[in-house]
């Protein structure tokens, strides 16, 4: 088990409880409004539903060949390498040793990153809301070697609800995994609402 | 001086080029670029979330281990480090925080600008002068982009000492004398910094979208907006392009 401070992170909730008892039944009150508004039953409706991160493959974590660039992402640069970001997908490795031909020699499989820094010999990066760290090994293919899950909340937490009001949507269920996203879709009786 | 104040950004790159060309990864110094949200100072890793930063330490590189994290403020986007220093872009102001306790980054000071109301950052370092470009355009609101330069010798009260209009600008980085920074479509633009306050324009490039630049072991290396450009800079003034990768 990873031990974690939280330290510094309980500072909302010490605002929190500092806050007078109206203000919290206030707060309490709008919550409700916006996200358990009591709705009208309807039949269909346009409106969104979430979409779940996709489960974690085998070849997630693994490096394979190298790929075209799609949705090219942040970028570092270590010794003769030169790591490129896959936005959402992971991470170009192109080798850079002959200056004068540089090219692409693999592609690190990470699902939702957006990050690589590397120090040493450890190169680290996002994971929807994990940390992740690959070991360069002296065969100069990263090896993955560690994961810290749940550090980086907010991207999870903008996906609670659909970013849109005013619409109804499909209830998230956690037993599908972790939303990524809403798409707009036509709901059959659904029960949320903002 | 204008009516409208504004806070400007600060994005610091720490351009802190190895030179020395070894090839054991275990002593390589590497260097990332001025739109990152996470990078390292010391033994520890300082990665932005949302309006928060996380901080692990790294000593065992394999094992980091989470340690704090802290309240920035509202519209965070990236992190450079300098010196002792981690230099915050966020979309009203750059935070300037001393790791000096590097578990409990404290915030030392802020840089503002009186020319854009609000703006997307980078920044980039040098001794006692920061570069940001600060855009106004798109997502970032406002109509107004520029390109900041900050005199930073007194940390604790950093200022705008002038500023160059710009259309889109983005990232940016320096090697020696000469400022890289990127303004979309319209090109990279490539300044003498010989007089630090005073950047000249000496050159465009116009290969691509530019993004982001790093400037590494005599090559300029761009993220554009569908890959990678790589430019030989053995002349910082005058970039010769090698490789588009995408």
């Amino acid at each position: 088990m990873e031990k974690y401070s939280y330290t510094q992170y309980s500072f909302p909730l010490t605002k929190l409880l500092k806050m007078r008892t109206i203000h919290l039944f206030i707060l309490l009150a709008l919550i409700s409004c916006t996200n358990k508004k009591s709705i009208d039953t309807v039949s269909t409706a346009e409106g969104y539903a979430p979409i779940y991160a996709k489960i974690s493959t085998a070849q997630d974590l693994t490096v394979t060949n190298a790929q075209a660039t799609v949705n090219a992402g942040k970028i570092f640069a270590f010794g003769d390498f030169i790591f490129q970001n896959e936005i959402g997908q992971g991470i170009h490795i192109i080798d850079n040793t002959d200056k004068a031909n540089p090219k692409k020699v693999g592609f690190i499989n990470i699902l939702y990153s957006s990050e690589v820094v590397i120090k040493d010999k450890y190169l680290y990066a996002n994971s929807l809301s994990d940390l992740v760290v690959f070991e360069l090994s002296t065969t100069k293919v990263p090896v993955f070697v560690k994961r810290i899950p749940g550090v980086f909340t907010a991207a999870t937490n903008s996906f609670k609800f659909p970013s849109q009001r005013g619409f109804y949507f499909e209830c998230v269920d956690s037993t599908k995994g972790t939303v990524v996203g809403w798409q707009k879709k036509t709901l059959t009786n659904p029960k949320c609402y903002r | 001086m204008k009516k409208i104040v504004i806070l400007i950004s600060i994005i610091i790159a720490f351009n802190h080029c190895s030179k020395t060309g070894d090839s054991s990864f275990a002593t390589t110094t590497g260097a990332g670029g001025s739109m990152a949200r996470f990078t390292t100072l010391g033994n520890y890793l300082y990665a932005i979330d949302g309006d928060y930063m996380n901080v692990f330490e790294i000593s065992n590189g394999k094992n980091p281990v989470f340690k704090n994290k802290l309240y920035l403020g509202f519209g965070v986007e990236t992190i450079y480090p300098f010196n002792n220093y981690l230099f915050i872009g966020s979309t009203s102001v750059v935070y300037i925080y001393s790791v000096a306790n590097p578990e409990i980054p404290t915030l030392l000071s802020t840089a503002t600008s009186q020319q854009v109301f609000r703006r997307c950052d980078p920044v980039v370092a040098k001794d006692s002068i920061a570069y940001a470009t600060l855009r106004g355009t798109g997502v970032c609101g406002g109509n107004q982009s520029i390109l900041a330069v900050y005199d930073i010798k007194d940390i604790n009260h950093p200022y705008q000492r002038n500023f160059l209009n710009m259309n889109e600008p983005m990232g940016l980085g320096y090697n020696d004398n000469t400022l890289y920074v990127c303004d979309a479509v319209t090109g990279l633009n490539v300044f003498d910094i010989s007089n630090p306050y005073l950047p000249v324009l000496l050159t465009k490039r116009t290969d691509g979208s530019y993004i982001d630049v790093i400037p590494y072991n005599n090559q300029l290396i761009c993220w554009i907006n569908d890959g990678l450009l790589i430019y030989d800079i053995s002349n910082n003034a005058n970039p010769l392009k090698i490789a588009k990768i995408n």
